[in-house]
């Protein structure tokens, strides 16, 4: 238990982070999601539970500042958290190439997700001004900031709390 | 937890059909307020002040830096147009006597309203790469409704959409989702501020629906207008939304819009007023 209690405080802190600090950087008219970005590479070390949990939590604190909706953010986070964690034990993943790329692939899903969910929530968006903003570059910055996120959550998750229990 | 590992698919799919559900439910009547908003809100938004504190010192102290090298300059500039208010001001003096003299002489009353202001701290920016949205640390406990303008005191920030118990969301110009009634002032020309919230560089808002032969010309200075009227909210006139940089005309609607560049800067917003009735 204490160590989903830690999960919790690490998770509260990245939010509070990426709401009151990092939505305020914007480069070209793009932010970078830290959230989004942890919980990748927090699914890429750790089991399926864990990061399906992380994923929930995250995702219900962020819809609750969400504008109009509740729960798109909740719904791309366990999928994204889900489909990883078991994409994760098949893959040899000893490099920095493999956050990267998944983060790449994930943001662009995400986006997709959020405009389709949109549109059936007849939310208009002019999709053709927003196509090089969020398909070019949101996934580039995210990528380039997962270079830093995944070492940080990796020294996160060598702490002793985090150590997983044999049972016999 | 081996129960857990075995049904995770099947625990996946069920709360996603729930959320699913949920966003259903919040999309039928674009409101995401409840009890659980409220309390998850309410719990995060003590941490969050201090760090949007935290953030807006390091960025003023960037800010001033960066800054030094101009004052001289700025500094000549801000003389200059003092001189040029302050002729003004015994002008507007003057029309103010008049104005009231003739006021009194016609009976008519005065159509200067009182209004009343709750200030508030900007505690977070949200709403990813889709929205500009701000939230504020008041709420219905305030008296705060939505639809209500929030200013600065440069000019208008934006409109409260959503409201919570302790906190509020705030829809600024620069959205796209963003509708608010203004004018331009020196010609008087009505016309609907939105945002134009995709360009590359600065984010602007633009102002629709001018008329063809419009008078405006860059320079102008575009005000909020109460065209429309609301029995639950005040809608103030005449706060300054910006300047016009640009005009355009926009043939296939045989309209003319202007852009605006607002006279709020929106990275270095702490202390917003909401005004209320």
């Amino acid at each position: 238990m204490k160590k989903y209690a830690y999960i919790i405080f690490i998770a509260l802190l990245i939010i509070a982070f990426q709401q009151a600090l990092v939505s305020q950087i914007n480069l070209f008219g793009v932010t970078v999601d830290i959230v989004f970005v942890f919980i990748i590479s927090f699914a890429l070390l750790r089991n399926e539970i864990e990061s399906v949990f992380l994923a929930l939590f995250c995702g219900v604190i962020r819809d609750c500042f969400f504008p109009f909706l509740f729960g798109i953010n909740s719904i791309v986070y366990i999928i994204s958290a889900y489909i990883l964690s078991q994409v994760q034990k098949r893959i040899f993943k000893n490099s920095l190439i493999i956050p990267v790329f998944f983060t790449f692939v994930f943001t662009i899903f995400k986006i997709i997700f959020y405009f389709s969910y949109f549109f059936i929530a007849s939310i208009k968006f002019n999709f053709r001004l927003h196509v090089f903003q969020l398909f070019i570059l949101e996934p580039f910055y995210n990528s380039l900031v997962s270079l830093f996120l995944y070492r940080f959550t990796k020294n996160i998750c060598s702490k002793d709390i985090m150590s997983e229990q044999w049972k016999f | 937890m081996d129960f857990l590992k075995n049904k995770l698919l099947t625990i996946v799919l069920v709360l996603c059909l729930a959320f699913t559900i949920f966003v259903g439910i919040t999309a039928n009547k674009k409101d995401n307020t409840g009890i659980i908003q409220g309390a998850i809100t309410s719990t995060i938004t003590p941490v969050q002040k201090y760090i949007y504190i935290a953030g807006q010192r390091i960025n003023n102290m960037v800010y001033y830096i960066s800054s030094i090298t101009s004052l001289r300059k700025e500094n000549l500039r801000l003389n200059l147009e003092i001189q040029n208010l302050n002729q003004k001001l015994i002008e507007y003096e003057r029309y103010k006597r008049e104005n009231e003299e003739l006021m009194s002489l016609l009976n008519l009353k005065n159509t200067h309203q009182n209004t009343k202001f709750v200030s508030s701290n900007v505690i977070g920016k949200v709403g990813e790469n889709w929205f500009d949205i701000l939230v504020i640390d008041v709420g219905e406990d305030e008296g705060i409704k939505k639809g209500q303008y929030v200013i600065a005191s440069q000019g208008l920030v934006g409109q409260v959409i959503e409201v919570n118990k302790n906190t509020s969301k705030v829809l600024t110009i620069l959205d796209e989702k963003s509708n608010i009634p203004g004018k331009v002032s020196s010609t008087g020309e009505d016309g609907m501020v939105v945002g134009e919230g995709n360009s590359l560089k600065d984010k602007m808002c633009k102002i629709d629906y001018l008329p063809l032969e419009t008078k405006a010309k860059p320079g102008d200075i575009v005000v909020t207008s109460n065209i429309i009227n609301n029995e639950d909210i005040l809608i103030p006139s005449d706060i300054q939304i910006g300047t016009i940089t640009k005009i355009e005309e926009e043939k296939s609607n045989l309209m003319n819009a202007a852009y605006i560049k607002p006279s709020v800067d929106f990275s270095k917003l702490q202390k917003v007023m909401v005004v209320i009735k």
